[in-house]
């Protein structure tokens, strides 16, 4: 608290200069570290002042500072910064070095590590700091738009929630898409929000071949490698990092209607098309069926106008009656309306707070690091957050002059209330009912006095469509209120998480290390799914609990030996290595009903309908690695690796497959006819080529046949649940990658070209068969496909300075999926429908299949479809079924956009810093599930549904010139799945702004405080696409749901380094 | 020295593999095809399990993985079938699962209702195949043979109901394209391309099975079934039964029933028995076959993926998904006009008064009363039926276990009663050329347990069976059976009727027409999931759905039913009180 009113006050005093006393001259010159040639033009200044010059044409300078001046800093594009401490120096000469990369930073790779220069395959290096500028619970959120090549999708916004990656494209039909993640040289396969992203020292995405092939089995899909902080040898920092912000939904909501009066009419508007048959009914009888139908029970059920007596609501003229008015008393003691469900749900702000404290320390012996992380992340619905504590231990020590050993311990417990089915067609999904629920209804029961009513227990009640409102039924979404069911049951995770590595380094002789690694993961976790005793479709059973346990553990052990020589030019360093992966997983889960106390999470407090269930499962990996690198004179660099791996997924015959890669690269700055073309400063040409496996299928035995054992009637019952294939093995990705780096400038753009082929031979695969075999699929190896893409990295320094820098970064990638073979009986050049997907050699993945839309009948208005006819002519039909035809549908295109990636822009000035980071995609197709739910054409079955305001646009016999089919209580397929529902899922997304201001050295040096870094930040911040309420960012193939938004977070915080 | 040491050491980690590590075996309640052949050599009794999987996927919930919520085997079929016809109604809408089958809305090739009828009968058929490839058919042992004629039994049965959905009748259509055919003997790559059969040649194996199974369950020595769920000897005749009734083979229909009845030794359930809601038990008198649905099957635990949620009107307790949510099975007034006053079954629906004699029986055990709580007042309220939502002509037939407010929905699915044997006996000795014989034992079946005051008027034997035709739609409305009975009898489906220029019918928006007999989607398309992986169907050999009827509209526009009965008795309805509701759903 102390140094906090200290800081305060120095904060005020900001900008006062002092008054100098006394000064003295300095002189000296300035060199270039790598010719020894003078520097013209170094920014030389005084730290904390104003005073300062610059060198002249030989690199001489001169100075005068005042007696107070401790530090004199000399800067220089392209070069190091150098702070010098005055110490009564009177001539100071100072070595500059090159800083335009950093060409000898140490990248960690697969098994070690390496610098940028020597690295021959494609990677992506993402930093602590810009890690530490997203507010993610969960990093694999931060990922998106940082790297090309690399897609990241998010379908729900849940707290904590991994986001969904694919390095350089789908890469299988059956199998996972999902990269590896190795946490500190373990495989991981746990929950991803275990690690505190602030542990984080750098995330490297290893995307081809000659990266990832060392992983073998499973790096088909490109690998992940996060790497923890560590301390410094002889170092001390203490960091402590505090934020707070609120939580908002960050997508908004379609455009529906939310005025009664306009969904009371159009759906009236769809009754009368049904009730009016030209012949059969006359205008007033058919108005007067609609109104009754509509407050019916096939109807809308809640009128909830006051109309005067002797009124209708509607007239024939089918506008509300002018003297109706909103609300009415209902049954004697309620009041009836409606609500704003959005505004009532969504409207209100809840919070995230973070607090981080970590402490890198080193002696002459030993490094450590010691975090502690705080996170209460609330989500934006209720009994929805992330609550996680994470503390970790890493260091190293040592022993011997040939021994190094160390541990890195880490452990979190996290709290994670999970609220289910808020991703799918549930009357329990908040972000689908609100949308879907017609703005007629209420969310609450009021009494007559207008008031929301509350229960004796002080419980809210909100209206379930149930008679809560005596004698209505609410025809959409009845028995159901989601905001009633979020505050009153419970779905939540309750887990420990450890993680425990421990290793010994073995330097044997000068260049031969053997390395030991034993980890051991182990994830403890309690699921508890708690429906209320007090209402809802559960209360009248006294409540129900299922409480699921499980325990997940991964051991890994590792022995690595490396040996490294050179031979004057030559240098060589070689790996070779032996790893197990054993992981095991058992669950078990308990159910009961009717609770003693209403709010037990614990099954023994209730007595009805006990079910028990348990099971475990393991998975096994085992691998044999063997690379050699080589390079002559740190100019022409070889790699060559390769690992046999058995998994546990085969059967024994097919268990064992052999993973290699090959890749080279060239640094052409370093050849002499380069030397002398004085814009390139760095220049490398690369290739790698290499197979990787992929063995993860949805199923841990696929080689085998699976029953399952049911309880029939109190005997077994043995269901036959899955056909297995013996042959079954991996699936072997081929990938090709050629590329180059550059520097070009003195640093002006930094950047890469790359260009891929990724091609998926012998594919796990489903296999469809007829469902009259009695099953759906079997799995095989069959089939192939590639994915071919370019991608770019671009960064440009546009102004460095001292005070002044501005950078922008630019990703893209674009790639094609291409089915390149099929299962036989598919191959024909029509391809195979797979539900909304048609599957056909020389197609994508990704390519839709529908029918097409061919408009409006003028003269009806019904939906009509294209066909094709006889002579390959087109016509239209009104009938879906026949629409639905093979040779009736088509594919209007892919989900897989020509171009995506992301963009950002960093400034920093006089302490002042400024970034943004956006995401983009172009040239796609999505499909907008939701929009065509909210353009239904008023079915009964659609009675009560909201509907997007597009449908004012529908067709009637005065707006005959639009495609929007005319609403019609009785029609059928009208709103039925077609191309007219695809949307092009062009977006651009503003994932991150952070603006902070770090405090003048000279000022928090008094105070004892290193650094300090004051901020705001705002986390998805704006998506515009297409249509307002689509987020095209849910899934790769196009398709969209009715997800939990993703979370807009805006925080302030502030870092300080003590 | 040491670093050689240390070298050994790693290179003999390093060697050593894990190979036994590599083999995993789950353990749980799924099981590799290896575990089970390991526990069926330890204990060969565990080979009845599969037997049982046969009965058990019939009840299964979820089981074809189609229809969300009323995927839950026959049962929900059957109620699909119910729902085409004309005698059951319920309103379209988004809360029906059965909305779409009232509209016919569902016979598209592309729609999951298609799947999931092709699904549950083709799995259950691969189960059969399985266990009839394990048995040696000369085998001699009698549980093996037992297995075998169960096996065969139900293939039979899966055929047949196909058959009679995805094609018209077999009398007309013998040489018409039917569905395609999988014995134990097809392999997959026959099953990838595979034509449909004719229904000549699908009613060859459904006849062949038959014979075979009766013959491996006839036998002192067979062992007797465990449980209504399963098919025995008299079973497996009155599967045969219904079959030669489709097929018009009059004498061995009637024989078949005949030994159904006298094998079961069971008779029709009395009067007295179905004087109140019923038929949710599979193992009182009268039932032939009944799959038994108990509290611990997924079903059950499902809450609402189960018929007695979806399609019984009278569960009040957790999971009764229609008492809810308002989606009442109810009778068709047409039906129930016809239905004289002195049958018993006139009770099995409410009345205009929203009264039914048959609740007298949830008067009297209190249950209406602890339903309903102290706030219900019937002289204020009106009948507690109507007090409870219930429009008139709700069907009350299918009761809920002892008590309508029940804790779960394990109410049995019966699949075959003695008075259907009885009814299938009379008509075709009257079709076989016995009219006096068959009007007889028609008389006497309805006077002895439905009507005593019931008179045959047929003077032909096309007479009688219309007459037949009349009381099997009484007496099985909602089990499955009557859809069926309108396909072999090629009869029109009726909806509505006009007279006087009045359209009568208490069927509701959009599902108010009348439907031909050769109305082409009277018929089920053959699923897209077919067509696309069997080269041996096309999108040319599907049936063809013609144009779905559009419906009337609703005549005079139907009146929410609280209005109505406001209008006809003057009664301000009550508040019901929250708790009061609470504890009514």
């Amino acid at each position: 608290m102390k140094k906090i009113s200290v800081l305060i006050m120095f904060l005020a005093f900001l900008g006062f200069q002092m008054v100098q006393a006394q000064t003295r001259q300095i002189t000296g010159t300035v060199t270039n570290s790598e010719d020894g040639t003078t520097l013209p033009g170094v920014q030389i200044i005084v730290v904390s002042t104003t005073i300062g010059t610059i060198t002249d044409l030989d690199g001489n300078y001169s100075l005068t500072v005042p007696e107070t001046a401790r530090t004199l800093r000399f800067s220089f594009v392209g070069m190091k910064t150098v702070d010098v401490a005055l110490v009564g120096q009177a001539i100071i000469d100072v070595v500059m070095e090159s800083d335009l990369l950093a060409l000898d930073e140490v990248i960690v790779v697969s098994y070690g590590t390496a610098t940028r220069e020597s690295f021959t395959g494609a990677a992506t290096v993402v930093d602590s700091e810009t890690l530490g500028k997203r507010q993610v619970s969960n990093v694999t959120q931060a990922l998106t738009g940082i790297s090309s090549g690399v897609q990241v999708s998010s379908n729900t916004g849940q707290p904590g929630t991994s986001a969904n990656i694919r390095i350089r494209g789908v890469g299988s039909f059956s199998a996972s898409s999902n990269p590896l993640y190795i946490v500190d040289g373990i495989p991981f396969d746990e929950v991803m929000n275990s690690i505190n992203p602030n542990d984080i020292e750098n995330v490297t995405i290893l995307k081809d071949a000659a990266s990832a092939a060392l992983y073998g089995a499973r790096g088909a899909n490109g690998v992940i490698l996060i790497t923890t902080k560590k301390g410094t040898k002889g170092k001390l920092d203490v960091n402590l990092d505090v934020r707070t912000g609120i939580n908002q939904r960050a997508v908004p909501e379609y455009d529906i209607m939310t005025d009664p009066a306009m969904y009371y009419e159009k759906y009236y508007e769809g009754i009368y098309n049904d009730q009016y048959i030209p012949g059969t009914t006359t205008p007033q009888e058919a108005h007067e069926a609609s109104l009754a139908l509509l407050f019916g029970a096939e109807g809308l059920a809640y009128n909830i106008y006051d109309v005067p007596a002797g009124g209708d609501l509607i007239g024939t003229d089918g506008k509300i009656n002018p003297n109706a008015s909103l609300g009415r008393i209902w049954a004697n003691d309620y009041w009836l309306t409606n609500d704003n469900w959005y505004d009532e749900l969504f409207g209100k702000s809840t919070t995230r707070n973070e607090y981080n404290l970590s402490l890198a320390a080193g002696g002459e012996k030993q490094t450590t690091f010691l975090s502690v992380n705080y996170l209460n992340d609330q989500g934006i619905i209720s009994n929805s957050g992330l609550r996680r504590i994470t503390t970790r231990l890493k260091t190293d020590y040592d022993v011997k002059k040939w021994l190094q050993v160390g541990m890195n311990l880490g452990y979190t417990n996290v709290e994670n209330k999970y609220p289910q089915n808020q991703e799918g067609l549930s009357s329990k999904n908040l972000f689908w009912v609100s949308r879907i629920v017609a703005p007629i209804y209420p969310l609450y029961v009021r009494g007559a006095d207008k008031q929301i009513l509350k229960d004796d227990l002080g419980i809210t009640l909100y209206d379930y469509g149930t008679n809560e409102y005596p004698g209505l039924i609410r025809p959409v979404m009845s028995i159901a209120n989601p905001a009633s069911d979020l505050d009153l049951d419970m779905q939540r995770y309750d887990r420990d998480f450890y993680t425990m590595k421990g290793f010994a380094n073995f330097f044997i002789i000068d260049g031969l290390k053997l390395a030991l690694n034993v980890a051991y993961d182990a994830d403890i976790s309690r699921y508890t799914s708690k429906s209320n005793a007090y209402y809802g479709q559960i209360a009248e059973a006294g409540g129900r609990l299922t409480l699921t346990d499980r325990k997940r553990g991964a051991l890994t052990l590792q022995q690595l030996l490396t040996y490294v020589k050179s031979f004057g030019n030559n240098n060589f360093d070689l790996l070779l290595g032996h790893e197990t992966f054993d992981r095991q997983w058992r669950e078990m889960s308990g159910f009961k009903q009717n609770f003693y106390d209403p709010d037990s999470e614990e099954l023994s407090n209730a007595i009805l309908n006990q079910t028990t269930s348990s099971l475990s499962d393991g998975y096994f990996v085992e691998g044999y690695i063997a690379r050699l690198q080589y390079n002559y004179n740190e100019k022409y660099f070889l790699s060559g690796s390769f690992r046999r791996d058995a998994s546990s997924r085969f059967a024994p015959e097919n268990r064992w497959g052999n993973f290699w890669s090959v890749g080279g690269s060239w640094l052409l700055n370093k050849e002499p006819f380069l030397q002398n073309v004085g814009f390139i400063d760095f220049l490398k040409l690369k290739a790698s080529y290499g197979a990787q496996g992929n063995d993860s299928f949805n199923n841990y035995h696929p080689y085998a046949d699976q029953f399952e054992v049911k309880n029939s009637n109190d005997d077994f019952a043995l269901e036959f649940v899955y056909k297995g294939n013996r042959d079954i093995t991996w699936e072997t990705s081929y990938n090709l990658n050629a590329g180059l780096e550059f520097t070009i400038i003195n640093g002006l753009f930094d950047g890469s070209f790359d260009f891929f082929n990724r091609k998926v031979v012998d594919m796990l695969y489903n296999i469809p068969v007829p469902p009259s075999a009695g099953y759906d699929s079997y799995p095989d190896n069959l089939g192939s496909m590639q994915n071919t893409g370019v991608e770019f990295n671009l960064v440009t320094n546009i102004i460095r300075s001292n005070n002044l820098n501005w950078s922008v970064f630019l990703n893209g990638t674009h790639y094609k999926n291409e089915i390149l073979e099929l299962p036989e009986q598919w191959s024909d050049p029509d391809g195979y429908i797979d539900g909304r997907r048609i599957r056909k050699i020389g197609g994508s993945l990704y390519d839709f299949w529908y029918p097409v839309y061919a408009g409006v009948n003028p003269e009806t208005g019904a939906s009509q479809w294209r066909i094709t006819n006889e002579d390959d002519t087109y016509g239209v039909t009104e009938d879906y079924a026949e629409a639905s035809e093979k040779k009736n549908s088509a594919s209007p295109g892919t989900s897989l956009p020509d171009i995506q990636g992301g963009f950002g822009t960093t400034f920093d000035a006089f302490g002042f810093d400024l970034s943004l980071s956006c995401t983009y995609a172009l040239g796609g197709l999505t499909y907008d599930y939701a929009y065509q739910q909210l353009m239904h054409a008023g079915e009964a079955g659609e009675a009560g549904s909201n509907w997007h305001k597009d449908i004012l646009n529908s067709w009637t016999p005065d707006n005959t010139n639009t495609d929007v089919p005319k609403v019609d209580y009785g029609s059928v397929d009208q709103n039925a799945s077609s191309d007219r529902f695809l949307t092009k899922s062009d977006y651009l997304s503003f994932n991150n702004v952070t603006l902070g201001y770090t405090l003048p050295e000279s000022i928090l040096a008094r105070i004892n405080i290193g650094y300090l870094r004051v901020y705001m930040a705002a986390d998805n911040v704006l998506l515009l696409s297409r249509r307002k309420g689509l987020d095209p960012r849910q899934n790769f193939n196009g398709t969209t749901g009715f997800i939990y938004s993703p979370i807009r977070t805006m925080s302030i915080g502030a870092k300080v380094k003590f | 020295m040491k670093y050689i040491k240390l070298l050994s050491v790693f290179l003999l980690i390093s060697l050593v593999g894990c190979e036994d590590k590599l083999d995993i075996l789950p353990d749980g309640s799924r099981l590799t095809e290896d575990q089970v052949k390991n526990v069926i050599s330890k204990d060969a009794t565990k080979l009845q399990s599969e037997i049982n999987g046969l009965y058990s996927f019939m009840k299964a919930y979820p089981a074809t993985g189609t229809v969300g919520q009323t995927d839950f085997g026959v049962a929900s079929i059957a109620w699909r079938t119910e729902h085409n016809g004309p005698d059951l109604v319920s309103p379209v809408t988004g809360y029906n699962w059965y909305s779409g089958d009232l509209t016919f809305q569902g016979h598209n090739f592309t729609y999951t209702y298609p799947r999931q009828l092709w699904l549950q009968f083709y799995t259950q058929i691969a189960t059969a195949n399985s266990i009839i490839a394990k048995i040696d058919r000369a085998t001699d042992d009698p549980t093996s043979k037992s297995y075998l004629g169960q096996a065969l039994a139900i293939r039979a049965y899966d055929y047949f109901n196909l058959a009679q959905l995805f094609q018209f009748t077999y009398i007309n259509n013998k040489n018409n394209p039917c569905v395609p055919l999988i014995t134990e003997e097809t392999e997959l790559e026959d099953i990838v391309n595979n034509p449909r059969a004719t229904v000549e040649e699908v009613y060859t194996l459904i006849m062949q099975d038959l014979d075979d199974a009766i013959t491996y369950l006839t036998g002192s020595d067979i062992p007797p079934r465990p449980n209504e769920s399963a098919v025995n000897l008299a079973v497996a005749y009155g599967i045969r039964a219904r079959v030669n009734l489709v097929m018009q083979n009059w004498s061995d229909a009637a024989s078949d029933a005949e030994n159904a009845l006298t094998l079961s030794g069971e008779a029709p359930m009395s009067m007295d028995a179905v004087s109140r809601p019923a038929f949710y038990d599979a193992t009182v008198p009268g039932v032939l076959w009944g799959l038994i649905i108990t509290a611990e099957d997924d079903a059950t635990q499902s809450w609402l993926g189960n018929y007695t949620g979806h399609c019984v009107n009278l569960s009040f307790g957790v999971g009764g998904y229609c008492t809810v949510v308002g989606t009442w099975k109810k009778v068709s007034k047409l039906l129930y006009d016809t239905i004289p006053a002195t049958d018993v079954r006139k009770g099995w629906c409410l009345d205009n008064n929203y009264e039914s004699p048959n609740m007298q029986y949830h008067y009297d055990n209190g249950d209406a009363n602890e339903l309903l709580g102290p706030t219900y007042d019937p002289a204020v309220d009106g009948p507690a039926w109507y007090y409870l939502n219930m429009p008139t002509f709700t069907s009350v037939k299918f009761g809920v276990g002892e008590s309508i407010i029940n804790t779960d929905n394990s109410n049995d699915w019966i699949l075959m009663r003695a008075s259907e044997m009885e009814l299938i006996k009379a008509e075709a000795k009257a079709m076989g050329g016995n009219l006096g014989g068959g009007q007889s034992d028609l008389e006497t079946w309805v006077n002895t347990y439905r009507d005593p005051d019931f008179i045959s008027e047929a003077t032909t034997a096309e007479e009688l069976q219309d007459e037949i035709w009349l009381q099997r739609r009484m007496e099985f409305w909602g089990e499955g059976i009557t859809w069926y009975d309108h396909m072999r009898l090629e009869k029109d489906i009726v909806r509505y009727e006009e007279r006087n220029g009045q359209i009568i019918t208490n069927f509701g928006a959009n599902a108010i027409f009348n439907i031909p007999a050769d109305a082409p989607y009277r018929i089920w398309p053959i699923p897209q999931n077919e067509i696309q992986a069997n080269d041996g169907i096309s999108d040319a050999d599907n049936n063809n759905m013609g144009t779905l009827p559009q419906s009337l509209p609703v005549p005079g526009g139907k009146k929410s039913m609280k209005e109505a009965f406001k209008n006809v008795n003057g009664i301000e309805f009550n508040k019901r009180s929250t708790i009061g509701f609470k504890k009514a759903y």
